[in-house]
């Protein structure tokens, strides 16, 4: 038990000093970008790791999040502090929105009612111009001052970004063991169980959608105020799918697999960019083969390769 | 003008029946959903275009020509994508064809670059004229391939023994098994037709719309979507349901708003699933603790 905090307490302080090891401006913004994936992975296992949901909105939260922050600070001068829980509450509403659905449709076709429901809300985007600016997008979004200390380069927005991750990831983990934690599991097992357990699915199914709607829209106003820029084609169905692969490669329904899968995938696009126009074909074919042989993603993975040395050793 | 309309309905609700009866066919025989559906579209439009450049020749053998390679790819990518993991969670399955998704358009950007490309006009521009209407004749060519593909696929389904044999894997794979049937060579058949008729759709839309690498995907959504209002894994359903969106989609467009036409489509969807969450053919099945 002690060594495992250790082992946390030492990490946590690696994370802490990593702005100051890399000395590429270039790898600041990825380390932003990689924990704003991190929360977007966490939000969607969620409720498809846990719950077992079928959702493919993602990226719909993520841009909803995104313009209620820029369009909050931009339009209306409200302060980023204000702006930051409001645009996850503005997510979660439609999050509560989404899951109703989810109570009546199940499978492939709740999948499908999330790809419409994300492509309904790209087109608004895209169309209500007097709104969003339509595809120019919003520009000139103000960075967040904390204490008259501007989070004005990448490595002062690293430790805001960093905390909302370890945020995220201890409510995660509590969840999980809590009493709503076992309640998403058994729903995800059997839904018809959970039913007659005395589980009340209908309330925890819109639960998840919620809370991940939430995280979803929190990453959304980070993202737009790290890059001051947002436009609508940042927010598309191939956003949705980059944060499912991130699930599926870290290992869906565990508490690291989101961390491994966003720190790998958004790292690996970026190492194969010499490759220039095949680099994202070869991202591709890498998550076929990864799906091939690690089924388990690679905490799934892992975590079989421990059992069967531990067997051995008995 | 309205009969105009509806015809041009008609045509995109058969190119996305061609779609969705790919992707039911193979969801009927492995579980699986296939989201590079739509981009057997996009190859067959680019193939189509690419053996146009190539050899000038006429329509109708550049169709059977793009279909058989499409139908040997069918094959491949079964053995690649779907096969060896087919005893794994249908998801699984849906990851490993996204990421072929992203290798095939990707890869067609590398070939074809980004620009669009067009493919000429089989007809020429000329238009059909009835007298009370006038009508383009791709739109007709459509409803006719699609109408006498759907006639194949039921003599095949129903009256050849191969046909049945297919049948009979897609109701149950495991009863099929117990008959003698080699399952796994009849899904890897299943793949080859539904690819075949995702590159018809391909060929068939080439002349309307511009190819480009993001065509499949649209049109691929549309197909699911259109399958599912129809109530999904049913063949009726999926025929049912992709007119019906094709028209509500024309119909949008031109009478109530242009650039909200894909926002209204998959809002029927929604509206549809809400009041009838099993799409308009599909049976209730009480789920098995």
């Amino acid at each position: 038990m002690k060594r495992k905090w250790l082992v946390y307490g030492i990490g946590f302080a690696l994370l802490l000093l990593l702005p100051q090891l890399f000395s590429a401006q270039y790898y600041k913004v990825l380390f932003n970008q990689i924990g704003i994936n991190i929360i977007m992975v966490i939000g969607l296992n969620i409720v498809l790791g846990y719950t077992g949901q079928v959702s493919l909105a993602t990226a719909a939260f993520f841009g909803i999040g995104a313009y209620v922050s820029a369009l909050l600070t931009t339009r209306l001068g409200v302060s980023f502090w204000v702006a930051l829980p409001l645009s996850g509450l503005v997510a979660a509403t439609f999050g509560v929105g989404l899951g109703i659905p989810s109570l009546r449709v199940k499978g492939h076709y709740l999948a499908m009612i999330t790809i419409g429901f994300g492509e309904i809300v790209r087109l608004i985007m895209i169309n209500y111009k007097t709104l969003t600016n339509g595809p120019n997008g919003i520009t000139n979004i103000p960075v967040p001052q904390l204490f008259g200390y501007t989070l004005d380069r990448p490595e002062r927005f690293y430790y805001l970004v960093l905390t909302v991750v370890a945020l995220v990831m201890i409510t995660t983990a509590r969840l999980e063991v809590s009493k709503i934690g076992r309640a998403l599991k058994a729903i995800r097992d059997s839904s018809t169980a959970a039913e007659c357990m005395g589980i009340n699915t209908t309330y925890y199914k819109v639960l998840a959608f919620t809370i991940s709607a939430f995280w979803m829209g929190i990453a959304g106003s980070l993202y737009a105020h790290l890059m001051c820029y947002i436009s609508p084609d940042l927010f598309v169905f191939s956003e949705s799918v980059k944060i499912l692969i991130m699930l599926f490669i870290g290992g869906i329904g565990t508490v690291w697999g989101p961390v491994v899968g966003s720190v790998l995938l958004t790292l690996l696009p970026e190492w194969l960019r010499f490759m220039q126009g095949y680099y994202m074909a070869i991202y591709g074919l890498g998550v076929l083969i990864m799906m091939i042989f690690m089924r388990g993603g690679i905490i799934g993975g892992l975590s079989y390769i421990r059992e069967r040395i531990l067997r051995r050793q008995r | 003008m309205l009969l105009q309309i509806i015809v041009n309905g008609l045509a995109m609700g058969c190119i996305y029946t061609l779609v969705a009866l790919g992707i039911i066919l193979i969801y009927n025989a492995t579980q699986a959903i296939n989201f590079s559906q739509g981009e057997f579209v996009m190859m067959g439009a680019y193939l189509a275009i690419g053996f146009l450049g190539a050899w000038k020749l006429p329509y109708i053998y550049i169709l059977i020509l793009v279909v058989l390679c499409m139908a040997v790819f069918g094959m491949v990518f079964e053995r690649i994508a779907y096969y060896p993991l087919r005893k794994a969670d249908p998801l699984t399955v849906i990851i490993s064809t996204l990421g072929v998704s992203i290798f095939l358009k990707n890869m067609a950007l590398i070939v074809w670059g980004p620009l669009p490309l067009f493919f000429g006009q089989p007809f020429k521009g000329r238009m059909v004229d009835l007298g009370f209407v006038t009508l383009n004749p791709q739109h007709l060519l459509i409803i006719s391939v699609t109408v006498t593909l759907i006639v194949l696929l039921y003599i095949f389904f129903e009256k050849t023994p191969a046909g049945r044999i297919v049948l009979a894997t897609s109701q149950d794979a495991e009863a099929a098994k117990l008959m003698g049937i080699r399952t796994s060579k009849v899904v890897m058949v299943v793949f080859m037709i539904g690819s075949a008729l995702g590159a018809v759709a391909g060929i068939l839309l080439a002349p309307i719309f511009f190819a480009n690498t993001e065509m499949g995907y649209l049109v691929g959504m549309k197909a699911f979507a259109g399958a599912i209002i129809g109530g999904f894994g049913k063949i009726e359903g999926a025929i049912v349901g992709c007119l019906f969106l094709g028209i509500v989609e024309i119909l949008t467009a031109s009478f109530i708003s242009s650039v909200y036409r894909d926002a209204f489509a998959f809002l029927v969807l929604i509206v549809v699933l809400m009041i009838k969450p099993q799409g308009f053919f599909g049976e209730k099945v009480s789920e098995k603790v």
